[in-house]
């Protein structure tokens, strides 16, 4: 099971996730002899108040995604939100670079929610991703661990 | 209607007069189940000329003409619009008149969504590209209203998605003045129509994911990851929808509101 521990920032527990097109649609693409986008590479603020994910789509314009859904979440600063969702492959990735120790959802869904670029970050990592994980803050210490 | 939005009246001057009449309507779908939900012991005769008003509109834009009774559904939603607000009630004196409740708030947005969707459709009807923006703007400055007037965040991303589908389409030479837009121009709304069409059968697999594409279910399963790969597997890359099956959704009027 992968595990890592990193200090809390200034704006929280912040990790590196890598968003791109999902898995069945990369293969659908190079069936159709389309170019496969690049991933994005982002800074997420992880957030146990937050039922969803959600990714400022401004960082994801050239990966052409298409077709969102309209859904209606909760908002992580409370009250409701009406979002676009839109279907990815979403990568935590750990700290240590190897592949292997990274958590790869090939299919997921995330909200697009405009993010104010001073907050130190580009995402929000929340519950449906959690879901899978265990996570502790250590807030005495200004730690947090993360494990899948 | 003071919040800052996205999208500006000459946004709607520079559209083709029936992808602007298209968009009111999309603002007017966007916000319709809010009206049943807020007004739930609303005159039936009350709610469906609002629901009327909105169907026309986007007939008027499927066909590039005014519907059959719009004007004559415009009348009547600009009648009972002010209906929605309620009657103040009356207040012993000497007491101050109180902030009008949210419900009465959010239920007059949604029908003058639909009262200037409807004035779009017959502002174009009469090759007033003019007045057709500004009832087009007017129609999305309120269901952005009904939208924060319950707290509901997002509502002008939304739209504003549905305006860059049509500027898109604009740009492209798709769309010109004389060019009908059916609901069907926005992604997925074929399917989604579809799932709204069989959701009282898809309901007993209720948690599974269904798979649809145009007017066709093509199964049901147990992870989105399922679906989907059976998805791109059949369709490639070509629309189509995954959906998880919810009760809730049985609740909302229109496949692509609010709630």
């Amino acid at each position: 099971m992968p595990i890592f521990t990193s200090q809390v920032q200034a704006a929280g527990a912040l990790i590196n996730i890598k968003v791109e097109v999902s898995a069945p649609r990369v293969q659908a693409m190079r069936a159709a002899g389309l170019a496969i986008p690049q991933a994005v590479s982002l800074r997420a603020l992880i957030d146990s108040g937050a039922d969803s994910t959600f990714v400022d789509a401004r960082h994801l314009q050239h990966l052409n995604l298409q077709n969102p859904l309209v859904v209606l979440v909760a908002d992580p600063a409370g009250g409701f939100t009406l979002g676009l969702q839109y279907e990815v492959s979403l990568t935590l990735l750990h700290p240590v670079g190897v592949n292997a120790s990274n958590l790869v959802l090939r299919m997921f869904a995330i909200v697009d929610k405009p993010l104010s670029p001073g907050l130190g970050f580009e995402a929000i990592v929340g519950r449906d991703v959690l879901d899978r994980c265990l996570f502790c803050y250590d807030g005495p210490a200004q730690t947090f661990t993360l494990a899948y | 209607m003071n919040a800052k939005t996205s999208v500006s009246l000459q946004d709607l001057e520079r559209m083709p007069r029936w992808a602007c009449v298209a968009f009111a309507a999309r603002c007017g779908r966007r916000v319709q189940p809010l009206l049943r939900k807020f007004w739930a012991n609303g005159a039936g005769d009350l709610l469906k000329t609002f629901d009327q008003a909105i169907f026309l509109a986007e007939e008027s834009a499927t066909n590039g003409s005014t519907a059959a009774g719009m004007e004559d559904i415009l009348r009547a939603a600009e009648t009972y619009a002010p209906a929605t607000i309620g009657v103040p009630a009356l207040r012993p004196y000497p007491s101050t008149a109180g902030a009008l409740p949210a419900a009465q708030i959010v239920r007059h947005a949604v029908a003058l969504t639909a009262v200037n969707a409807a004035r779009a459709a017959v502002a174009a009807g009469a090759g007033d590209q003019e007045a057709c923006a500004r009832a087009a703007f007017e129609a999305y400055g309120w269901a952005i209203h009904a939208a924060l007037s319950i707290q509901v965040a997002g509502a002008d991303t939304v739209m504003r998605y549905d305006l860059g589908c049509l500027q898109q389409a604009v740009e492209r030479g798709e769309i010109t003045d004389a060019s009908p837009v059916a609901p069907d121009f926005f992604g997925l709304e074929k399917e989604l129509r579809t799932y709204q069409r069989e959701l009282s059968h898809l309901l007993s697999e209720q948690g599974k994911y269904v798979l649809i594409q145009d007017n066709k279910v093509a199964g049901t399963w147990q992870t989105y990851e399922d679906a989907l790969t059976v998805g791109y597997e059949r369709f490639g890359l070509t629309p189509f929808l995954v959906k998880r099956i919810d009760e809730a959704d049985a609740v909302a009027a229109s496949s692509t509101g609010t709630v």
